[in-house]
């Protein structure tokens, strides 16, 4: 008792500490006469404190503290001339920063749209605003309005990216081409889709997207890849190879075994050169993969494994031409 | 609750938004809000805004007042709320390290039901003159420190070196004196003075 005695002080006087209030706590729900008994101190300390506490605060004061915030009706409101000059500082205060926020927003109006452009053999790596990631390739531009982002995820995409979505169910990520759509809900994919090469295509690693094509739209399921005909806009579906699920961000130029004209273009976003090919170079077929070589030792590699090939570089017009020794 | 005439003219004239009414309500009721927000949160300064807002929120609300009779009940209500709305913010500043006071002030609001409303004189002188005849009833020595107690805000040790006895002393007589009295008084008196005797 004579412990309690001592908390229900310290309650009264509000020195009670986190633990002590845990155990008056207690003891206050242990019976409802000592829940009134707490309380009805509180009522006498009340009682034995109000004479005092009027020296603590002054009435008139406190008023009149009131009375300059209260709206009477009928009544104009009356203002000090001193509140009037604030008024007009204010209002002056409030032009000038307009005029500076305006001046700074209209600086910042096209800045709402954001771009990641990257040039010939260049990758670039961005972050979204809601913690997706993207790693572009060569000779692509992304754009996004940050203004839409809060409502919607859309992207615009030419050229190549891995994407990396953040789930959310509510919010669908999509990427928009020239030619189709990709609706995605949390998953890594890769797109292609370039415009000046004849077939874009769509690798899904892992999660679900939506195919958003002219005349239809197809799941695909991981591992699998869309190929869109950016000509005839027809599309077929097929397994993606192994190198293209597992190693396909690396910055290597990698040859399977397509005919050599299929990689003019990469070659081109590689080594910024166009490649012009006779017949026969356009149908020969190579397994290599170019990692941190110049355009030089990748032509003299070339050479050393076809030694018929002949290679010519204009470095004026930035062309390389290839053609076989009759 | 029990009002005189006068009162409910106040209070309809306040209702009616009568600046000068208002200006007497408050300058009535204001020490004792204060007082009770004060002792309820410990904090002048925060005090003072409680019955600020108090009166704001009720100026600007009363139009929904019909019966003048109402008008007490509606602002020790309101004070409440807001002494409420104080405790529940400092304890959210504090990531509810002490959850435990914060129930304890919320069982405390609740205890000042409508039959314990500061704002009905009824009741408020009642407290206040239970506390009177209590410590009129003592024997002189212990009036006495009451008396230095309550007007000059003296500390039991304070009191015990003014007469010149030991705190001991002067906690045992008035002890003792007040058991007999224990009967005669209500039941807030009788704790107010152990409480009294108590501290030290």
């Amino acid at each position: 008792m004579e412990e309690i005695r001592e908390l229900i002080f310290k309650y009264l006087d509000g020195e009670l500490e986190g633990t002590q209030a845990k155990e008056l706590l207690d003891w206050v729900r242990a019976s409802p006469g000592n829940k009134e008994t707490l309380f009805s101190l509180k009522e006498a300390c009340f009682a034995l404190n109000c004479q005092q506490d009027r020296k603590r605060t002054d009435s008139s004061k406190e008023w009149r503290k009131l009375r300059a915030k209260i709206d009477v009706p009928g009544e104009p409101v009356r203002r000090s001339r001193w509140l009037t000059l604030s008024g007009i500082a204010a209002a002056l205060l409030i032009g000038l920063l307009g005029g500076w926020a305006a001046f700074r927003l209209s600086d910042r109006v096209p800045s709402e749209v954001v771009a990641v452009t990257t040039g010939i053999g260049q990758h670039a790596e961005a972050t979204f605003p809601d913690g997706s990631k993207i790693t572009l390739d060569p000779c692509s531009r992304l754009t996004y309005s940050l203004k839409d982002w809060k409502n919607e995820r859309n992207v615009a995409l030419t050229g190549e990216g891995v994407f990396e979505v953040v789930t959310n169910p509510d919010k669908p990520f999509t990427v928009r081409t020239a030619g189709f759509g990709v609706q995605a809900l949390g998953t890594v994919f890769k797109v292609s889709a370039y415009g000046d090469e004849q077939e874009s295509n769509v690798i899904l690693k892992s999660g679900r997207v939506r195919m958003l094509l002219p005349d239809a739209d197809v799941k695909l399921a991981p591992g699998e890849c869309c190929i869109f005909n950016n000509k005839t806009r027809a599309y077929r579906l097929g397994k993606a190879s192994e190198i293209d699920l597992y190693d396909w961000k690396s910055d290597e130029l990698r040859f399977e075994g397509q005919e050599f004209q299929e990689m003019t273009g990469s070659l081109y976003r590689h080594f910024g050169y166009t490649f012009v090919l006779t017949d026969e170079v356009k149908r020969m077929v190579y397994k290599a993969t170019i990692r941190d070589e110049s355009l030089q030792e990748f032509l003299e590699i070339l050479e050393a494994v076809t030694p018929q090939l002949v290679t010519r570089t204009d470095k004026e017009s930035r062309t390389v031409f290839l053609s076989l020794r009759k | 609750m029990t009002m005189t005439e006068t009162d409910l003219i106040l209070f309809k004239k306040v209702l009616e938004k009568d600046p000068l009414a208002l200006k007497e309500m408050f300058l009535r009721f204001q020490p004792r809000m204060f007082s009770f927000a004060f002792r309820f949160g410990q904090d002048e300064t925060a005090a003072k805004d409680i019955v600020q807002d108090t009166f704001l929120s009720f100026w600007e609300h009363c139009d929904g007042i019909s019966a003048p009779m109402a008008v007490p009940s509606y602002l020790f209500k309101t004070l409440k709320s807001y002494c409420l709305k104080h405790v529940r913010l400092n304890a959210l500043r504090t990531r509810f390290e002490n959850l435990d006071l914060l129930m304890l002030k919320e069982m405390e609001l609740a205890h000042f039901n409508d039959a314990r409303n500061i704002l009905n004189d009824l009741y408020f002188e009642e407290l206040n003159g239970s506390f009177s005849e209590a410590v009129s009833k003592l024997p002189p020595r212990s009036r006495e420190i009451f008396t230095m107690s309550r007007n000059e805000g003296l500390s039991h040790k304070d009191i015990a070196q003014k007469l010149n006895i030991s705190v001991r002393t002067v906690e045992n007589e008035i002890y003792r004196s007040l058991k007999s009295l224990k009967l005669a008084l209500r039941d807030y008196a009788v704790l107010l003075v152990v409480f009294f005797l108590s501290q030290s």
